[in-house]
């Protein structure tokens, strides 16, 4: 047995990329939301990882513009007039 | 999976909280207008959802086409079920949860139908990062970087780009399907976690681990085009 060193507390650029969503929403726990802070402090290469996420996200929303698809289908224009002849 | 029974649209909808996309707003008169079979109130409903209720089916379905029917049976379910609506939600997401219902039908048709792996059913479970990508056990710092990331260089323009947009969407319909559909209710959508657990009967942790699987993987897909695009 190897007495625990400081270190082991730290995470590791391997398990903070498992974690970055987790971390997104708010679901870590407090002690490893808070390695996973500090490890974003000091790690400049997991800071770009989760900008790359984050690009990823702001370009998803960006597929949010496509065209209405086509026109109401005979049938629905059959049931709404159906409607409009109960309704008088 | 269970039929579009409006007991169960309303029980399930009533579970989803308000959002941008299955926001109420205006639905007393706008359901009143359904019931009288008011067209123009209709088609102004049918022309500002439509779009978006497509990308929903799309990520149960694997065709644009089918996606198109699913919208238009929503519809028809909508105009011949709007008596039964009671209010318990909002319109916008009853009409979600039709739509869901009437997607998951056409899945499960799609999937009987499907000889093998088209619809990327499997599960894809593995690193979100390529092991190769970190020093290993015996190197100086074993799961760290061992070059870091590729720079994504100016991304907000690049990645706006008509092309990158094309291969993002191709690569969000390559997704396994319980990804596309998280993924696509997410982070296109913008509904809110709560409302994708209950649309799609998750639980919050299997909804983020799939969100953060679809996502890592767009991620990759996206720093390959970018590293394509640049050579």
């Amino acid at each position: 047995m190897t007495a625990p060193r400081e270190h082991v507390e730290e995470i590791s650029c391997q398990e903070f990329v498992e974690l970055v969503t987790d971390y997104f929403e708010g679901a870590l726990g407090p002690r490893t939301q808070n390695r996973v802070e500090e490890h974003l402090v000091m790690c400049h290469y997991c800071e770009t990882y989760a900008e790359q996420i984050r690009a990823t996200m702001r370009a998803l929303r960006a597929l949010d513009d496509e065209p209405p698809a086509g026109e109401p289908s005979p049938a629905i224009l059959a049931a709404l007039r159906r409607r409009r002849e109960d309704s008088r | 999976m269970a039929g579009c029974s409006p007991s169960r649209s309303e029980a399930l909808a009533s579970r989803v909280g308000s959002n941008r996309a299955c926001r109420s707003s205006g639905d007393a008169a706008l359901v009143e207008a359904l019931r009288s079979g008011d067209e123009d109130a209709f088609r102004e409903l049918f022309q500002r959802k439509s779009g978006l209720m497509k990308r929903i089916a799309r990520g149960f379905v694997a065709s644009d086409a089918v996606a198109e029917e699913i919208v238009q049976e929503t519809w028809l379910a909508v105009v011949n079920g709007i008596d039964r609506f009671e209010s318990r939600s909002s319109l916008n997401t009853w009409i979600s949860s039709i739509l869901i219902n009437q997607a998951r039908k056409h899945g499960v048709r799609e999937r009987r139908s499907t000889p093998f792996g088209g619809l990327g059913s499997h599960t894809g479970d593995g690193p979100s990062v390529d092991a190769d990508q970190f020093e290993k056990e015996g190197d100086a710092w074993p799961g760290h970087w061992a070059m870091g990331p590729r720079p994504w260089h100016s991304p907000e323009r690049r990645l706006l780009s008509l092309e990158a947009r094309e291969h993002l969407r191709h690569a969000l319909g390559q997704l396994p399907e319980r990804q596309r559909q998280v993924v696509g209710l997410r982070d296109v959508e913008g509904c809110s976690a709560e409302e994708v657990c209950s649309l799609l009967d998750l639980s919050e942790e299997n909804q983020r681990v799939l969100l953060h699987r679809g996502r890592s993987r767009l991620r990759a897909s996206l720093d390959r085009y970018l590293a394509e695009e640049a050579a």
